[in-house]
């Protein structure tokens, strides 16, 4: 070998010490989470030579069939081993998937459910109107209840304007109410309430939103809906 | 090497080329847009190549007593993350041809070049991710560490030679460039390949740090006689621009050496070629480079240091490979250091 493929040789040496010296103090990702190194059997032995461990170790014990095949064989019962050890691995992976998909479904349902309900109860609560032409007049009776603030003087009801999907529209004034203020005074109570709300003419037929709101009471309120036919 | 030899280890290699580029079908999106992104994704990869970095993953595995099957997401990936950093390469060299086309850029402009650059180490990423339903858990976490690793020390690498190139690093050693080589282009090239391999195929129980020596002997004989090449290979055969690397500046062995030997005028000559930009680099500048090589014997002084590491090699090889049983895959791995001396393209 000449000066200068020594000279290569030596260099190319060198900088695999440094590297692997680099490897040995830190150039892993401290932040990285390794999991444990599985044992390797020998000092400075890769897999192969773990391989060959067990041949040796065959070897040592084997009788009767003789050393080669022994070794063989408990080099192909170590390979099994490990093998099936990351076959149970997946089957394992593979069953949380499948409890977490069974679990996610069952959490879901259970949450439509739960909102389903809330919003059925919110629909029972509030007071229909109609099904009304438009041009006539929808008439229902509704409670009003004073649960909570302050006491004040007596309240004047009054109703948002009534809202389409699509933006239709009917004005607030459309709505009248008997009696037309609350004695706020009493707080905790009740209060019938008939409503009326006249449909102008040229009103699209549809299904209508709004709320019943109270003059200073800024806690009471009662949903409208109000359905509109040909 | 006799010819046969050379052209079984060239089918070897197109056999594990066909496999992995058929596996990387699956993680090549089929979906718009693909005027735009997903063609040019596919652009490097349809052009062919050697695929040295999956061969060694799938046969080193095998070797090591695992299953091909076991190993094909990670050949995968690792060659997306080889044409993702091949498409950013192209650009920060400003090279102008890639297995025997235009570079990504030349061809599409630098914007959408790096963002399929981008897109192609994202689809690494998915490749990868698949080991976890080939290899479990465990064994894929370790994987993705030795990826990530690999991923480090190539963008190192890459950081240290632009930064050279910037600063117009003159004082440079041999060493330097080995240092440089064992962080851009061997861990990922022949070290992780191998690593990667012997893991799988061990299912996890071997030492990693046992094939770095070979990998790296193998890698810059591999690196050496591309530098080689790029200076006085065949252009056609080669597939890059022929002197490439004079015209980007790259401190090669060659350069290194010329630096050292040179002085007075020629040193001067040599420090103001490699203190130009490449766009104003002449042929004219290039051929007298080339042929300051050529008289202070920079050329041969590259491959002797080649070969000095490449006669290693063997030692190292069966330091790495330590009483495997013999297989096709062992004797490809092995067989892949002649070639890798004499190989033409």
């Amino acid at each position: 070998m000449g000066d200068v493929q020594r000279a290569g040789l030596e260099a190319a040496a060198s900088v695999v010490e440094r590297i692997l010296e680099l490897g040995r103090h830190g150039t892993r990702m401290p932040y990285s989470f390794h999991l444990p190194a599985q044992p390797v059997d020998g000092t400075d032995s890769n897999g192969a030579q773990a391989v060959n461990r067990a041949d040796a170790e065959a070897d040592a014990g084997g009788a009767g069939a003789g050393p080669a095949a022994g070794a063989d064989a408990e080099g192909d019962r170590a390979r099994d081993v490990r093998r099936l050890r990351a076959d149970s691995e997946r089957l394992l992976e593979w069953w949380g998937e499948w409890m977490r998909v069974l679990f996610d479904a069952a959490v879901d349902g259970a949450e439509a459910g739960v909102a389903e309900r809330q919003a059925a109860k919110r629909e029972d609560q509030a007071l229909r109107l109609g099904p009304v032409k438009a041009g006539h007049s929808a008439f229902g009776r509704a409670w009003l209840h004073i649960l909570d603030g302050p006491p004040g003087p007596p309240a004047r009801v009054s109703a948002t304007a009534l809202t389409a999907h699509d933006g239709g529209t009917i004005e607030a004034q459309a709505a009248n109410f008997e009696p037309p203020m609350l004695d706020s005074f009493d707080l905790r109570s009740s209060h019938e309430l008939d409503v009326t709300v006249a449909v102008p003419a040229g009103t699209h037929p549809n299904i209508y939103h709004g709320h019943i709101l109270a003059m200073g009471l800024p806690e009471v309120s009662l949903a409208v809906r109000l359905e509109v036919t040909e | 090497m006799s010819g046969p030899t050379m052209s079984s280890i060239e089918a070897d290699l197109a056999g594990y080329a066909a496999l992995t580029h058929e596996a990387m079908k699956a993680y090549l999106p089929e979906t718009e847009p693909r005027q735009h992104l997903w063609d040019l994704v596919g652009e490097y990869p349809g052009r062919g190549g050697k695929a040295i970095r999956p061969a060694l993953c799938l046969a080193t595995t095998v070797a090591f007593g695992g299953e091909l099957e076991e190993a094909l997401p990670s050949a995968v990936a690792i060659e997306l993350l080889h044409n993702a950093f091949l498409v950013h390469d192209d650009i920060q060299d400003a090279s102008l041809r890639r297995r025997g086309l235009p570079t990504l850029h030349a061809q599409y402009g630098v914007p959408l070049a790096l963002n399929a650059g981008d897109a192609l180490a994202i689809l690494a990423g998915e490749a990868l991710r698949d080991n976890r339903r080939v290899l479990g858990s465990r064994l894929a976490a370790r994987i993705g560490d030795e990826f990530d690793l690999m991923a480090r020390r190539t963008l190192e690498g890459q950081a240290r030679e632009l930064g050279w190139r910037r600063d117009i690093a003159l004082d440079l050693e041999p060493d330097d460039y080995l240092d440089l080589i064992m962080h851009k282009t061997c861990w990922y090239t022949t070290i992780h390949p191998l690593r990667v391999g012997a893991l799988i195929g061990t299912l996890g129980r071997a030492d990693p740090d046992l094939l770095v020596r070979f990998g790296f002997y193998l890698g810059a004989a591999f690196q050496i006689r591309d530098d080689l090449l790029n200076l006085v290979g065949d252009e056609a055969k080669y597939g890059k621009e022929s002197c490439g690397d004079l015209y980007e500046g790259k401190r090669t062995l060659m350069v290194i050496h010329l630096l050292r030997e040179t002085r007075g005028a020629d040193r001067h000559t040599v420090g103001r070629f490699l203190a130009m930009g490449r766009q104003q680099r002449t042929p004219s500048d290039v051929a007298t480079i080339l042929e300051l090589m050529r008289r202070y014997g920079s050329i041969d002084f590259a491959r002797e240091f080649g070969l000095g590491i490449a006669s290693a090699a063997g030692d190292a090889f069966e330091a790495a490979f330590p009483d495997l049983p013999d297989s096709p895959e062992r004797r490809f791995v092995h067989e892949l250091i002649a070639w890798m001396l004499e190989r033409d393209a």
